[in-house]
Parts: C-alpha cells; sequence; structure tokens
C-alpha cells in the first residue's frame, strides 16, 4: 500500500536538528553545502524583524542574548511552575500565558515554544524542499520517549504550524533501535554503498575495531538498551529484537537531564568562583548566553583531553583564569550521569530482564562522548557500548525509515512502543485513579464510568492525569475533559461510558457516550499546558497572513535597492553623456529620478513602485544606449593608443 | 471534580471487564481462517484470507478492509480466541508472543499509513484491543481473573472474600516483617520472603487446578473459591512488594 509520497524524518532536538529521508538506498541526512546536516535549535529574532535560524543565530546569541531562542524543546508542553529550575539559566524572557500555557517574551512579541520550535521545523522543510525540488508536506517527527502527552502534542501541533502533516510521532530511542537494526541487516549490501546506514563517526567515536564489519543482524529475541542523552534530555528503552518486529519493553527518563546540565555545572562553577574573587556577580543575559557558549566549549574540549585552561576577561583588568581537568569536571558532573545510571535500573527493573541479558548498548545522542558518560554505562552494564553509530544522526535516520514504513514502502520493519507514563483521572478526594500502566503497549485502551452528582447535572468534568503518584496533585493534568449534553436525569443515573484510547504517537483520544440514552457525548477538550484547537487555527490564520505581509516586506526591500542602483546608475550616465542627449530629455530624467526616489521612501504599495521602476527603465532607454556606444567608442579608441 | 465513579474496581477493572456473553464466545471467524497456516509460523509470510462477513479477500485476518465488520468482533472477543489459544490457564507464553507479533504485523496502524481515516482509525481500535488481551493473557494472575469474570465470576470489589486463615497469618507477617526492617534482620526477612513465596506458589498451583475445573464444570462453588484464591494472592503480592 504504498502512498508514493515522500515522508521525511526530522529528529526536532534541544540543541541541533535534522532531517532525513529513506530510499531505496537507504536512510540519508539531507546536508548543506558543506556537508553539515545538524541545523542548531537556534532561532534569532533581529530587531528589524528579521528571523535567523541555525549556525547564523547561534554564532550571534552573544551579541542578542534577548532575542536568541535556543533549547526551546525543554518548555515545550510545560507549565511556568514546572520551570521554576529551568528559568534562571535562561537568556531570553518566558512569561506566564493564558491557563498554564508559557510564553517567550520577545520586545513585546509573545511566541508560544510551538510556535518557536514550527520556525526550527520550516527551516528543515524547506532544506529538503531545496534538496527535492518539490514541495513536501509530511514527516515524521521523534520526540523523548519519556515525554509526556502534553509535549507530545506541543510538538505535534509544532508541526502543524510549520505546514507540516505530521504523519507519525516516535520516540527518539526507538528510532535509534530501528536505525541500528536495519543498519545492521544492511551491512553486507553496506559495503557496496558509501552513504547509507550505519555512518560511523569517525572523527568523534572510538568505535570498536569491527564494530561494522563484524557485526550480524542480532539473534531473534535479543534484547538491546538504547541509551539516548542527548542536549535536553534523556531516555533509556529496552527494545526485544524479534525479526522485523522492534518490540519496545519498557521505557524511563528524564525530560530535563542531558548536555545542557552537563554545560550548566561548569558555568555554576565559573560564576561562583568570580564571585569568591572579585566579588562580582555575572548574570546579566549577554553573560548567561557567553557562558553558555563558553562552558559548552570546554566540555566538549574535556571530552578528549585531559584538561582545558579557561580564561574570562571581566574588564577593568580582572582576568579570571583557572584549568580545570577533566577528573573535576567529572566530579561536577558525577550526580548527573548516576542519574542516568538509576533510571536505566529502573527500566531494566520494569522490563524484568537481568543487565546480563542485554545483548548490546546503543548510544545515542551527542553527550554519549563524554567519557565519564561512556565508562559508567559500561560500567553498569557489564559490557562495551556500541559506538559505531553516528549519536547525532542515527535518531533522524531512524525517524525516515518509519517515515518508509508509514508511506508503504517497506513493510520489514514495525515498531512496537510502550506508554512512558501511567494514565488515570481524578478521583473523589483528590486520589489519582491509574486507567493504564506505564510501559503499555500502545495502542491501548481503557474504559471507565462515569455518572452525575446532582439531579438534572447535565455535564461531567473529567480531569486527566499522567504520573505514578498516588495523589492527583503529586501528577501532571493533561487536560479537563468536559462531557456535556447529558439528558437530564435524576443523580447517579446516567451511565457514561468513557473511553480512554492511546494512539501509536503516544496520544490520548478521548471519547464518551452515554449509555442510556446512547447518546454520543460531546467532549470539550481544555489542555492543562497545550493548545486549543481554536488557538492552534488562530496562529496558522496568523503565520498565513504574516507570511503574506514577511513577503510583502521582503519584496519592498528589493524594489527600494533597486530604485537606488537604477537612480544612480542614469545619474552617473547623465553625468558623462547627458550633454549628448535635447536638454528637455536630460530635464525630463533628472526630473523622474526626483519622482522615483521620493516615491520608493513614501509608498508602501510594492506594486506602484515595481510600476514606476518599469517606467523609469523605459524613459532612460535612450541614455543607456547612448552610453553603450559611447563606451564602446572609447573602449576601442583606447585600444587604438595601446596599439600605437 | 464533579464526576462520581461508579463500578470502580481499582486500576485494573475496565480491563478486565468481561465481553458481553455472546459476543464473548462468537467464533473468530476471519480469523481461523488464518489460523493454521498463518499463525503458526513465525516469520509469517501473510497469507490473503476472506472475511467471513463479505467474502472480500485482504490481508490483515483481523480487520476486513472492505466492511470493517471484524472489528466488531475484535473488540468483544475472547482473548484465547483472538490469538488462536485453547482457554485455558496454561498458556505458552513463547507462542502467544509469536502469535501477538504475527497479528500485530497485519493490524498495527503502522500497516495503514496510506489508508483512508477510517481504516486508520479501525487499525488503532483493533491494535488497541488486541494489545489488551496480550497484557491480560500474558500475566497469569489477569489471565485467570480473566477466566472467571468471562465465565460470570465475580470481581474482587464485589466479592471481597479470602480464606479463612489468611488475613490473621498476612497481619503476623507484617508485624514480623516490620520487626526484622527495625532490627536490621536481614536473615530473617529472607527467610519470611521464602515462606512467602512458598505460599504463593501453592496459591498458584490452587488457582491453576481451581481454572482446569472451571473449563469442565462452572458452577458458583468453583467460581467463588478461584475468587478467593486470586484475593489471597493479591495479599501474598503486596507482601512481596513490602519485602
Amino acid at each position: 500500500m504504498s502512498t508514493g509520497e515522500l515522508i521525511l524524518g526530522i529528529d526536532l532536538g534541544t540543541t541541533f536538528s535534522l532531517v532525513a529521508y529513506a530510499d531505496a538506498r537507504g536512510p540519508q541526512v539531507i546536508r548543506d553545502a558543506d556537508g553539515e546536516g545538524r541545523v542548531p535549535s537556534v532561532i534569532a529574532f533581529a530587531p528589524d524583524g528579521k528571523v535567523t535560524i541555525g549556525w547564523e543565530a547561534r554564532r550571534h546569541a552573544v551579541e542578542n542574548p534577548l532575542h536568541t531562542i535556543y533549547s526551546i524543546k525543554r518548555l515545550m508542553g510545560l507549565g511556568i511552575k514546572d520551570l521554576e529550575k529551568e528559568l534562571p539559566y535562561l537568556a531570553y524572557r518566558v512569561v506566564p500565558g493564558q491557563r498554564d500555557v508559557i510564553k517567550i517574551d520577545i520586545d513585546g512579541e509573545l511566541l508560544t515554544p510551538q510556535e518557536i520550535s514550527a520556525l526550527i521545523l520550516r527551516e528543515l522543510k524547506a532544506r529538503a524542499e531545496k534538496h527535492f525540488g518539490r514541495p513536501l508536506r509530511k514527516a515524521v517527527i521523534t520526540v523523548p520517549a519519556y515525554f509526556d502527552d502534553a509535549q507530545r502534542q506541543a510538538t505535534r501541533d509544532a508541526g502543524k504550524l510549520a505546514g507540516l502533516e505530521v504523519v507519525r510521532i516516535v520516540n527518539e530511542p526507538t528510532a535509534a533501535a530501528l536505525a541500528y537494526g536495519i543498519g545492521l541487516r544492511e551491512v553486507p549490501k553496506q559495503k557496496l554503498r558509501a552513504r547509507s546506514l550505519p555512518i560511523g563517526d569517525k572523527a568523534k567515536c572510538t568505535s570498536e575495531s569491527d564494530a561494522l564489519g563484524g557485526s550480524q543482524a542480532p539473534p531473534d529475541g535479543s534484547i538491546i538498551a538504547v541509551y539516548d542523552l542527548g542536549g535536553g534530555t534523556f531516555d533509556i528503552s529496552i527494545l526485544r529484537l524479534t525479526g522485523d518486529v522492534f518490540e519496545v519493553i519498557s521505557t524511563y527518563g528524564d525530560t530535563h537531564l542531558g548536555g545542557d546540565d552537563f554545560d550548566r555545572a561548569i558555568t555554576l562553577l565559573v560564576q561562583r568562583e568570580i564571585h569568591e574573587q572579585y566579588g562580582v556577580d555575572i548574570d546579566s543575559p549577554t553573560t548567561r548566553q557567553a557562558l553558555r557558549n563558553f562552558s559548552e566549549q570546554v566540555k566538549i574540549r574535556l571530552s578528549t583531553e585531559a584538561s582545558a585552561s579557561i580564561e574570562l576577561d571581566l574588564g577593568d583588568g580582572r582576568v579570571y583564569r583557572r584549568t580545570i581537568t577533566r577528573q573535576e569536571f567529572e566530579s561536577l558532573t558525577v550526580a548527573l550521569v548516576e542519574r542516568t545510571i538509576n533510571a536505566c535500573q529502573q527500566a531494566i527493573s520494569d522490563a524484568k530482564v537481568r543487565p546480563e541479558q542485554i545483548g548490546q548498548i546503543v548510544l545515542v545522542g551527542g553527550s554519549t562522548r563524554i567519557p565519564l558518560v561512556r565508562r559508567r554505562v559500561e560500567e553498569y552494564f557489564g559490557r562495551k557500548p556500541y559506538t559505531a553509530l553516528n549519536p547525532d544522526e542515527v535518531v533522524a535516520l531512524g525517524a525516515a525509515v518509519q517515515g518508509q514504513v508509514l508511506a508503504g514502502e517497506r513493510s520489514d520493519a514495525l515498531l512496537l512502543d510502550v506508554t512512558p507514563l501511567s494514565l488515570g483521572i481524578e478521583t473523589m478526594g483528590g486520589a489519582m485513579g491509574k486507567l493504564i500502566l506505564r510501559n503499555t503497549r500502545i495502542p491501548c485502551q481503557a474504559t471507565e464510568m462515569f455518572t452525575t452528582f446532582v439531579d438534572g447535572q447535565s455535564n461531567v468534568k473529567i480531569n486527566v492525569l499522567q504520573g505514578e503518584r498516588e495523589l492527583a496533585a503529586d501528577c501532571r493534568s493533561l487536560a479537563t475533559f468536559d462531557l456535556s449534553g447529558i439528558p437530564p436525569m435524576p443523580a447517579g443515573i446516567p451511565k457514561i461510558e468513557v473511553q480512554f484510547l492511546i494512539d501509536a504517537n503516544g496520544i490520548l483520544n478521548v471519547t464518551a457516550r452515554e449509555q442510556r440514552s446512547g447518546k454520543e457525548a460531546s467532549i470539550q477538550v481544555i489542555p492543562s499546558h497545550g493548545l486549543t484547537k481554536d488557538e492552534i487555527r488562530r496562529i496558522e490564520e496568523e503565520s498565513i497572513r504574516f507570511a503574506r505581509e514577511d513577503m510583502t516586506a521582503h519584496r519592498m526591500i528589493d524594489l527600494r535597492n533597486q530604485v537606488e542602483f537604477d537612480t544612480h546608475k542614469t545619474e552617473q550616465a547623465l553625468a558623462k553623456f547627458g550633454h549628448m542627449l535635447p536638454p528637455e530629455e536630460r530635464l525630463s530624467l533628472e526630473e523622474s529620478i526626483r519622482v522615483l526616489r521620493k516615491l520608493a521612501k513614501s509608498t508602501d504599495d510594492a506594486d506602484k513602485l515595481h510600476r514606476a521602476l518599469d517606467e523609469f527603465g523605459k524613459m532612460t532607454l535612450n541614455l543607456a544606449n547612448l552610453a553603450i556606444t559611447e563606451s564602446l567608442r572609447e573602449d576601442s579608441a583606447e585600444r587604438e593608443k595601446v596599439k600605437s | 471534580m464533579f464526576a462520581r465513579i461508579v463500578n470502580r474496581r481499582g486500576a485494573m477493572s475496565a480491563r478486565l471487564r468481561a465481553p458481553p456473553p455472546t459476543a464473548g464466545r462468537r467464533r473468530a471467524e476471519c480469523f481461523c481462517e488464518t489460523d493454521a497456516s498463518s499463525m503458526t509460523d513465525n516469520t509469517l509470510t501473510v497469507m490473503p484470507t476472506k472475511c467471513a462477513t463479505c467474502e472480500v479477500l485482504q490481508q490483515a485476518p483481523l480487520v476486513c478492509a472492505d466492511c470493517h465488520s471484524l472489528l466488531a468482533h475484535v473488540q468483544g472477543a475472547d482473548y484465547f480466541e483472538l490469538f488462536g489459544l485453547t482457554r485455558r490457564y496454561h498458556i505458552d507464553e513463547a507462542e502467544l508472543n509469536s502469535k501477538y507479533l504475527a497479528i500485530s504485523r497485519n493490524i498495527h496502524p503502522d500497516r495503514f499509513g496510506g489508508a483512508g481515516p477510517e481504516m486508520q482509525s479501525f487499525a488503532l481500535r483493533a491494535s488497541a484491543a488486541i494489545n489488551q488481551a496480550y497484557d491480560v493473557l500474558r500475566d497469569p494472575h489477569r489471565r485467570a481473573e480473566y477466566l472467571l469474570e468471562s465465565s460470570g465470576g465475580k470481581s474482587s470489589a464485589e466479592d471481597k472474600r479470602v480464606p479463612p486463615d489468611l488475613l490473621g497469618k498476612v497481619m503476623m507477617l507484617r508485624e514480623e516483617i516490620e520487626d526484622a526492617r527495625a532490627g536490621g534482620d536481614t536473615a530473617a526477612l529472607s527467610t519470611m520472603r521464602a515462606t512467602i513465596e512458598k505460599d504463593r506458589r501453592a496459591a498458584q498451583q490452587r488457582i491453576s487446578d481451581l481454572c482446569a475445573e472451571l473449563t469442565a464444570n462452572d458452577s458458583d462453588a468453583i467460581k467463588g473459591e478461584l475468587r478467593m484464591q486470586l484475593n489471597a494472592m493479591k495479599y501474598l503480592d503486596n507482601l512481596l512488594a513490602q519485602l
């Protein structure tokens, strides 16, 4: 059942994002002219309204800290209360929006994390469209396995705002496992091809020497662990590989644990020491941003070197100088790594397997380059992890393969995933009544009966929760479902059957039916942290309007530049050859230049300016011909002179 | 919250609810046609089968692409029949898993990426139903609960009885666990664990025997006894979790 339509695979990362596609030659990352596949997930808003995304935005982050948005993924689907620990580290401004939604304040313009992520997705979409030379609209987007419903919905909404049809949300470790499994299977073919899976990252990974050549497709029923430590999130997934089926047995993680936190450990050290030495707090947005970049570089250097020297000029002759050793860095970050190991323990216990049963540990995410991470993973699992995959690209490649599966182009792979968190409802007294337990295979369903509390009550509100704690207040509220249209009956008589269905994206769908009347109850969903359907529609409409305005603005700039260029050229020609024109023509041209320049300054009507520019072009035709003839003559005269 | 919840029998209540008797015991027509050929084959090349209702040839044995009528069947079907297994407590877990994978290959929503929204929704619901059945069957306790409830037995919320000597015993053990833990007596704790595990194995055997009897003779007496043993098992499992 091939749809014939290409489905892109997108890894929307905290620090970097990638877009890939898969065809008969295997999955491939779409690269820029320099061969770079990664697009920094950084967006810069210039004061003149210009938006830049990627490397350019990243380079200017320090000069423009309040208008440069990074790590937006860590804010997706969260409320201001969820972010108390995160906010002090951000250089840009975050303000509370309606309900428990947050907004980024860029000089008074308020944008949701969804809209900002949409800008990154738009950039990736454009990159793919440029590569293929045709419009593309379907994509698989990956999310951390431990993302909850609100975070998944926010990601899907971002895709929608970017003009993409998000065919599937896939968990990052699962996508990586797919790329890993397919890669092993295709190893024999791999030798004949240059650029498909698996792509070893030779520069940065010290891979096992026989990792590619010596590996074979894993035996049926073998169990693998995918350890995914990215820029902002951590996931551990345990999978069973049986032929073409990739079955997730359990997953665990932390959506606020990643490379950013390792950078922060260095930042905090530097800030503390500067405070101790000079009694100054360096915490302005500019220094926050500068320290962020700086700490990241120190971290990266310490992955390959035993120490790194730091030097910060604080002005007024004050210079902060020190050498940080890898050992020091490790003692600063060991607690972070232990958190990942604890999560591994939880996932393994949930999977009901023993660590020694795990046949392979696949490392994914840029932060798995940190030597301490590799060492602890190896110690915990008691074996060397598999590092032959490029940890930056493997997720996007897996997403592209899944895109191929969903397009009906390949049927030799099937992902069976699980829901990472238990789903339930708030019961009387504020308890969490679990309906679907964590690590339940998706799609999954649960049915629950509800009734009314007072006579003639026509609606029932249900607070849907996600989390492992016993009290509703300790779990995350996903949404309030307001069932209305219940026929008036005495209290306790209506029987409303509510079905909770988690789909293959890990996203909840709710339907309700009043059983006595057989009436489908209508449900209004009020998401706690996300956008309502109306809000999405409004943003979409606005973005279309803005796109038109943006386009007009762009065209005006081009036209004004053209006016500037043409009038200047004409003036030059007039100065040189004007005496050869009839005086009335010369005067009228001079007048036209003045009029056109005035119009370019005063009008916002691009069409009008375009017409005027065309008109002006026709008027200068005589002069242009004259100028060309004269310069040819001068030119040949010049040559004659040289000859003689 | 304005909602009051009726029929709350703990987290599992919804999933353990017995299907209606008529739908529940109906034979799985379409599925059974593929049963012998494709389901025993682990590598499964999909056998085209006929939908029993509309006779249209189709690839996915549980969802008829044309008339969708099988879906209603999947939603209400007997879990054992869905997997082509004999309705009994003892099952071969490897066989269950390979059948589950074979069915999933056919009905998972990923297989219907290019299909219309209606078909996708059917695949979604059929998959959810299969996953639910699989989760129940592969867990021995839930499997026994299912056998009991789908034979018309009472749920744990409706019938909370336990064997007469159990509650006293559990209370005693609980105190002993607390004392041993307070005193840091790990030897005593491991002895207790061994005792409880022994009791648990006995309960498991009793449940297995009762389930076998239930298939032959579904009298209220056997259902009542099975209910009690399953309730007892929960207490023992909670104790083990405490350890």
